[in-house]
């Protein structure tokens, strides 16, 4: 099984690791210089107290959540072996914004902060657990597409009733900020809480690699070469419940991002869904900072969310998506 | 009504600036019952100068870099449970109540045009005659 991908390959593995580390902090640093008026350092009494409160959340929130969230979409995907494995499309994001807002009008978040992510957390993992036990890894894709929805809808359903229950008139106002995800003005509070649990998560995801590259040779052959099936499916639950129940409960639903990533990276990476993992961690904190930059730049002042933004960009991918795999969708 | 008096409209881009910052990190501009208030207690509303209409969004960074002379929150941090008010406990807006004049004036006072809207007024009048001492000149 040792590296029968090799020769499709289009660039070399190390080349194309090095360029993708180097546009990752290339768009770190492009962001940390970013400001509402454009590009430039804070000219202002407070700069010091802009730079880390404002812009370094915001940065290196932008990093986390893309890393989560493109890593999450490329487990998905190799898992279910599904070209439609998204946490939003099947129904993760939405059970963490349940979660987490769960946690914070029940005023456990306000007692326990770290009940805020822990919340998004255990959202996440019931409704990934949810979509596997419906659809599995044999359900197809039309299975997996209903079952993401269903789920989706009772969870977002439910955070709608949680909002209209909660004793606060500003309830569409918050509807707003978990359906349609954002960095904006986000504070060290909300990163230091949700950083260790992303972390944590990529690390778990990273540790799928073996166990997919040897699953996408069927899980018989997997089996011989010693993968244990329920352990790889906890590894996967607990990964993608970690960094996107963390990503969610902190910047709400931002879409797509791990839909486009790993589509976009896979003939690059010569289709090994191992190394595909650490491809996606690394683009999807590349799109997910350059979405935020275009944001800033092209749309100042907060009026456009960059969950908005990845929704329209995304939109007509996934529809790209469905038009392509048409012939596996009907039967 | 009758305490509500009018102020002569000379000089107004002299006038201590204030802003209004809600829930959600709103404000409001010119056309709005708030920005009437702001104008009637002597206070030039810095959403004008931020190019924000009757409603709209102030960043942080932005309200950090051109802090108005008050500040004026539209509630309680503690007030709402909700994400919609994190922007009330971040960092920033602590450091600014510290280091700049802020009053609270709950936004249900100027939501709708009722009598609470003179108390409003007279809060902010009573701000405004503290600066007296040195309003910042724009």
């Amino acid at each position: 099984m040792r590296a029968w991908w090799r020769d499709s390959s289009q660039i070399p593995w190390p080349h194309l690791l090095a360029a993708l580390v180097a546009a990752t902090l290339a768009l770190l640093a492009l962001s940390l210089l970013t400001g509402p008026t454009g590009f430039g350092l804070p000219q202002a009494e407070a700069r010091w107290l802009i730079m880390t409160e404002v812009r370094t959340p915001r940065a290196l929130l932008g990093l986390l959540v893309g890393a989560s969230l493109g890593i999450a979409g490329a487990s998905l995907q190799g898992y279910l072996r599904n070209p439609l494995g998204e946490p939003g499309v099947v129904g993760t994001s939405a059970g963490a914004a349940l979660g987490a807002v769960v946690a914070i009008h029940t005023g456990l978040a306000a007692s326990v902060p770290l009940a805020l992510p822990l919340g998004g957390l255990a959202g996440a993992a019931a409704a990934t657990l949810t979509v596997i036990a419906l659809a599995g890894r044999h359900g197809g894709t039309l299975t997996l597409v209903l079952a993401g929805v269903a789920v989706s809808a009772a969870a977002t359903a439910l955070t709608s009733l949680a909002l209209n229950l909660s004793s606060n008139p500003f309830a569409a106002v918050e509807m707003v900020f978990w359906l349609m995800g954002s960095l904006a003005d986000r504070s060290t509070t909300q990163l230091f809480l949700a950083a260790p649990i992303m972390i944590a998560g990529q690390a778990l995801l990273l540790a799928l690699a073996r166990p997919l590259d040897a699953l996408s040779l069927g899980e018989d052959v997997a089996s011989n070469l010693g993968v244990d099936l329920a352990r790889t499916r906890l590894l996967l639950v607990a990964g993608t419940a970690m960094t996107v129940g963390g990503a969610t409960a902190v910047t709400g639903i931002i879409p797509y991002i791990g839909l486009i990533v790993p589509h976009v990276l896979r003939p690059l990476v010569g289709h090994a869904p191992g190394r595909l993992l650490t491809a996606s961690l690394l683009a999807g904190a590349i799109m997910l900072l350059a979405a935020d930059l275009l944001l800033r730049l092209v749309a100042p002042g907060g009026a456009l969310r960059l969950g908005v933004l990845t929704a329209i960009v995304g939109s007509p991918f996934f529809i790209w998506l469905v038009v392509s795999t048409r012939t596996k969708l009907t039967p | 009504m009758a305490r509500i008096a009018v102020r002569p409209d000379n000089g107004r881009d002299r006038w201590p600036t204030a802003l209004i910052y809600e829930v959600g990190g709103l404000t409001s501009g010119p056309g709005s019952l708030a920005d009437d208030a702001l104008t009637q207690a002597g206070f030039r509303n810095l959403a004008r100068d931020l190019g924000i209409g009757t409603g709209g969004r102030v960043e942080l960074e932005a309200l950090l870099t051109r802090p108005p002379d008050l500040l004026v929150l539209a509630a309680e941090a503690g007030e709402f449970r909700t994400v919609a008010a994190d922007n009330l406990r971040h960092p920033a807006i602590i450091w600014l109540g510290r280091t700049h004049r802020s009053i609270t004036v709950p936004w249900r006072s100027w939501l709708c045009a009722t009598p609470a809207v003179a108390d409003a007024i007279e809060r902010l009048a009573t701000a405004r005659q503290a600066l007296r001492g040195g309003p910042r000149r724009p």
